[in-house]
């Protein structure tokens, strides 16, 4: 099953060290205002990495040879699974790294290192995407989880919007502080275990679905 | 050895090796307890199917041609010398009569026919 | 010993075609799996694979179950497709390094050994190999790890008939050993001329012969004769009966018997494998 992760990583190597530094520096350049950045670094960097990998897959049709080889579905599965936290750790490091050395030379649009608070918001959202996309994909097959990809950036696009709309309403909630505010220790360990409880369930019905699939 | 197999004649191609070992061995170019090469190696050697040779091979063990050695191979089994010297005498004779016939053809006597002869045993 | 291969009433069934095949191989042999286009030959290969879930029947691999001892089989099989479906963003040494660890007998020296027989470089990139490169890249994976059962879904086509060649002659030295077995699916017949053992011929989903190369060629002939013969014939004896302005051509699935009725008015023809497939398809039986 390592070889599974191993080989994502492979394929995608160029793209990983490029994508992520772009976005990165992309998120903490336009939108240091919020605490998007790390949003960006910590949601939209590993789900469009997957995406990718995904697409990349489906090209190759090597989902053929993946599944001839002598290897149990329940790995296949969970390699995915795993991978998208593998991209989250590189990406927020890769943030981390840029805001620290942006902060260490005093460069002006700085941006906001991430939190333990933040940490956890991007776990349980992390976690909830995955939970629901995941499943799909493995029911359906690339092609048709595209759907749900375009759902999701179409909410991707119009969540930051509301949320400037919400904040420039109550302008007593700048949005940095937000975060802290909503997640306090004992909520966050809660938040935590749930999300766990859902990639779980996630987890069981994407091997129950790629069992019965045909390739 | 030479086994050369023909795909265009009628001729099933087991039967073809069949004959052409049996010449062999009663032309004594394969002597007895000489190794046969085995069905897999004759099959990939004349590209032609396993099953054609393990035929060949069984058919020429029903006749008494050849021995399997468990574990150790194909051999040529011991003739019953009487039955191959028979068979040699055999073709001696067929190519002496092919001899004759042809002498016919062109007239030529006994006596000149037999003189032909002891100059070739001679000198073969 | 049992068969290395069994498939017993296998059935798939989909909307416009449905598979029903029993067939067996047993060690030490190569079967061609033969027919046409769309007969069900790959989704045959694809059901023993569990790339495609059956309806019902059993598929036995070394004696077990396939979908029960998936992985204890698929450890001992070798496949090759017929295309490429590896990662061709990957070198070829990138690429036996993902492969190689999902087996536990990969034996790293063979493959090094077979990378030399094929001439292949290591380090090239999967996209960068030319067709039939890429076929032997395939084929090394499948064998490197000292695989039993060796299924290959039209792995010639798009090649050219030197490399064809070639891969034959490679089939013929993994024969030496009597332990292993080749499935062997292709619709260019005239690949299995030099090699097969057993024949399997499927059609529209369902198996018309399976038996050995030799007995097809010892039994069945290509009939040539006058037209009018064919109010002569037994019936069934002439199958995919073509006529012309000169004459008629068919298939007979027992020479002496046509030799018996026809006598000297008929040429009877030995038949190569492409034959016995192109009459039995069209189906016009006299």
């Amino acid at each position: 099953m390592a070889q599974l992760i191993i080989k994502d990583m492979l394929l995608q190597r160029k793209r990983l060290i490029y994508f992520t530094l772009f976005y990165n520096v992309f998120a903490i350049l336009i939108l240091q205002d919020f605490f998007l950045p790390y949003l960006v670094a910590g949601i939209v960097v590993p789900y469009i990495m997957l995406q990718t990998a995904l697409a990349y897959e489906e090209m190759n049709k090597s989902e053929i040879v993946i599944n001839s080889l002598p290897v149990r579905k329940e790995k296949i599965v969970l390699a995915r699974y795993l991978t998208i936290f593998i991209y989250l750790l590189i990406s927020i490091l890769c943030y981390s790294i840029l805001t620290f050395l942006m902060n260490l030379f005093n460069l002006p649009l700085a941006g906001e290192p991430v939190s333990l608070a933040g940490i956890v918001v991007i776990f349980v959202g992390i976690g909830i995407i995955v939970s629901i996309y995941l499943p799909i994909f493995f029911r359906y097959g690339y092609i048709k989880g595209r759907v749900f990809h375009t759902v999701f950036t179409v909410a991707a696009l119009i969540l930051p919007t509301v949320a400037v709309k919400i904040i420039g309403e109550n302008p007593e909630l700048p949005g940095r502080f937000v975060v802290e505010d909503l997640v306090g220790v004992r909520t966050g360990i809660i938040l935590l275990l749930l999300t766990l409880l859902i990639l779980t369930i996630s987890f069981n019905l994407s091997v129950w679905f790629y069992k019965k699939r045909e390739f | 050895m030479d086994i050369i197999i023909s795909n265009s004649v009628d001729e099933p191609i087991y039967e073809q090796i069949v004959k052409q070992i049996k010449n062999l061995i009663i032309n004594g170019e394969l002597e007895e307890g000489d190794a046969l090469p085995s069905i897999r190696n004759l099959a990939k050697e004349l590209q032609i199917s396993v099953i054609t040779t393990k035929r060949a091979y069984e058919e020429l063990e029903r006749d008494g041609f050849i021995n399997k050695v468990a574990g150790k191979g194909t051999f040529v089994a011991p003739q019953n010398q009487a039955l191959l010297k028979e068979r040699r005498l055999k073709v001696v004779e067929e190519k002496l009569a092919e001899a004759v016939n042809a002498a016919r053809i062109i007239n030529l006597s006994l006596g000149e026919l037999q003189e032909m002869l002891k100059i070739l045993y001679e000198e073969v | 010993m049992s068969a290395i291969l069994e498939v017993d009433n296998l059935r798939k069934e989909y909307r416009d075609f449905n598979l029903n095949v029993s067939f067996s191989l047993e060690r030490g042999y190569l079967m061609g799996f033969i027919g046409p286009n769309g007969a069900g030959k790959s989704t045959t290969i694809k059901l023993i694979m569990n790339l495609l879930k059956k309806d019902s029947g059993a598929i036995k691999v070394f004696g077990l179950d396939n979908v029960k001892n998936e992985i204890e089989i698929k450890q001992r099989i070798g496949f090759v497709y017929d295309q490429n479906y590896y990662y061709d963003e990957l070198t070829v040494e990138e690429m036996k390094g993902i492969i190689s660890r999902f087996y536990a007998d990969w034996d790293d020296e063979l493959y090094r050994s077979y990378l030399k027989i094929f001439d292949l470089d290591p380090r090239k990139k999967i996209k960068e190999l030319s067709k039939g490169m890429q076929m032997k890249f395939s084929l090394i994976m499948a064998l490197s790890h000292h695989a039993e059962l060796i299924i290959m879904d039209e792995p010639t086509s798009g090649l050219d008939p030197i490399v064809r060649r070639e891969l034959l002659q490679i089939l013929s030295e993994i024969l030496q050993n009597e332990n292993k077995g080749i499935l062997l699916s292709t619709h260019i017949t005239s690949d299995l001329d030099k090699i097969a053992d057993y024949i399997t011929f499927i059609n529209q989903g369902r198996i018309v012969e399976s038996t050995t190369r030799d007995f097809l060629l010892e039994n069945y002939g290509v009939v040539r004769g006058k037209k009018e013969l064919l109010m002569q014939t037994d019936k069934g004896l002439l199958i995919g009966v073509k006529e012309n302005e000169f004459g008629f051509e068919a298939l007979v699935k027992d020479k002496a018997r046509a030799r018996e009725i026809f006598g000297d008015k008929i040429i009877i023809d030995k038949p190569t494998l492409e034959d016995i497939m192109y009459y039995q398809i069209d189906g016009k039986v006299v």
